[in-house]
């Protein structure tokens, strides 16, 4: 592959290299992985993820590369670009040091944070999307990153979000006019709220110790391995006000959540 | 009745700010969660104890009147989950309508959860999606020649979620996909064409060889080991 365009970006002490012959491709990728961080010319013998993407004679397909293994080959970059991001997501969040990573959507609102726990596919993006658009700060719609004081720290990756033919696109949080956070917030709700169809509202308080095994279930990281990780969840667990539940529909739950946070005072 | 923490376990108890506990037991990586009311009991349980013994110190540690059925309640919710150990009155415990009764009336119930080291691991590897690892059933083409092109392959996925931006490939880079369509979250739709082993910068891989298909969608990958043959003789 002849290299057009590079790009570089270092993300909690990891070192991300994309390589392309496509400027096209170059363009896109530099607007959506990992946005907020500033850019800079990559050394793919340093870096520790090096991907390299190129575009077939007939410029109709796209191949990618993580290091030299063939990842994927697809005719659009948003499908190309969600395996990178994907691959990006595990570096970054498996090799995070004095931090742990919850698969959990963040927002924020006059400061206090609120973790959305759950699995890929639960929702949490659909419900991101609709409390950024009343006005709460975005944190990330997968990734909640908790220091040792249960601090949350933005992963602020473009929502990925389903347009009308069900291909996933990213999107940045301006699309909805929110801010994305710059600094660490206090935990002060966390969620852990299950979407069900034709379901309602049904959402009560959980103890702070119930929390912190919700947030062990949504951790990519062992705890048997690193018993250290408990300290983070609990400083979380321990500012904030727990619940968990069903939802029904996104926009009714972003709502009562917005209720919550009023109710923080 | 006499109560007592099985403390040889090695039990490590962090108090929240709420009054329930959260306990690390060192021996075995697992993590119980107990409410206030649990917490309460699991405290006053440091030594032995007797059941009225125990009920003040619930009352005392949580401000609010403690029955002694309360204190029975936690103490059987306490020794189900090992936390503790009795001595005598094990009828009283086996009381299986205590439980409703004392809901019934409204009171705050001893909760114990618990999470042990292999069932954390087991929603660590697969990211918490507790839904079953996903993974590729089958594909309708099984033999694929070299330098050739096929059109409407199904691919069928047993827990995936599929989606028109799914991604396919195979374990070797032999496949050069050019349209995918999800019909359903667990089938797929696709075309591609077969590269020649080392020419058009696909790989030199054997004549005959077993390709897995991989499809990745969003942070689920779901893999079918060996389930076509590339022939390029």
């Amino acid at each position: 592959m002849v290299v057009a365009s590079a790009l570089g970006v270092s993300a909690f002490g990891h070192r991300i290299a994309v390589l392309t012959d496509c400027q096209r491709a170059h363009e896109y990728f530099d607007r959506c992985l990992l946005p907020w961080l500033p850019r800079s010319t990559p050394d793919p013998e340093a870096a520790d993820l090096v991907f390299r993407v190129s575009q077939n004679r007939e410029g109709n397909v796209f191949s990618a590369q993580a290091g030299d293994r063939m990842i994927a080959s697809h005719d659009t970059l948003p499908a190309i670009f969600e395996l990178l991001q994907r691959l990006t997501d595990e570096v970054v969040t498996r090799g995070l040091r004095d931090m742990v990573a919850i698969h959990a959507g963040v927002v924020a609102w006059n400061g206090c944070a609120a973790l959305l726990p759950g699995a890929s596919h639960a929702g949490k993006t659909t419900l991101v999307m609709e409390l950024l658009k009343r006005g709460a700060v975005y944190y990330s719609d997968e990734y909640a990153l908790l220091d040792a004081e249960g601090r949350v720290h933005a992963y602020p990756r473009p929502l990925m979000i389903r347009d009308r033919g069900g291909f996933r696109q990213p999107t940045l949080a301006s699309a909805w006019n929110a801010a994305t956070a710059d600094s660490p917030a206090t935990v002060r709700l966390i969620l852990s709220v299950e979407w069900a169809s034709e379901e309602q509202w049904r959402v009560g308080r959980i103890p702070q110790s119930e929390a912190l095994l919700v947030l062990l279930k949504n951790t990519p990281r062992a705890m048997a391995d690193s018993p250290e990780i408990l300290g983070c969840l609990r400083s979380a667990a321990s500012s904030a006000i727990c619940y968990a539940g069903v939802r029904g529909e996104a926009a009714e739950a972003s709502e009562h959540v917005m209720e919550l946070f009023a109710a923080l005072g | 009745m006499v109560v007592q923490q099985t403390s040889a376990k090695g039990y490590v108890p962090e108090k929240l700010p709420d009054g329930s506990s959260a306990i690390f037991d060192r021996a075995t990586n697992a993590v119980y969660a107990l409410n206030d009311t649990a917490a309460a009991a699991f405290e006053a349980c440091q030594k032995p104890v007797t059941l009225a013994v125990l009920s003040d110190m619930m009352r005392l540690r949580l401000g609010r009147a403690v029955t002694v059925e309360t204190a029975l309640e936690a103490v059987a919710e306490l020794e189900r989950t090992g936390l503790i150990t009795s001595s005598g009155a094990t009828q009283e415990l086996r009381n299986a309508s205590r439980r409703q009764l004392l809901k019934a009336a409204g009171v705050a119930l001893p909760v114990v959860l618990s999470l042990t080291a292999a069932e954390q691991r087991v929603f660590a590897q697969g990211a918490g999606s507790g839904s079953g690892v996903a993974s590729i059933a089958s594909i309708s083409q099984t033999t694929v020649d070299c330098d050739d092109t096929y059109d409407a392959v199904t691919i069928t996925g047993l827990n995936t979620h599929f989606t028109n931006s799914s991604v396919v490939s195979s374990s070797r880079p032999m496949l050069m996909v050019s349209s995918v369509t999800a019909t359903s979250a667990t089938s797929l739709t696709v075309n591609f064409y077969v590269g020649i082993s080392g020419e058009g910068g696909f790989p030199v891989v054997p004549s005959v060889t077993q390709l897995d298909i991989i499809v990745t969608t969003g942070g689920e990958v779901a893999t079918g080991t060996g389930l076509v043959t590339y022939n390029c003789t």
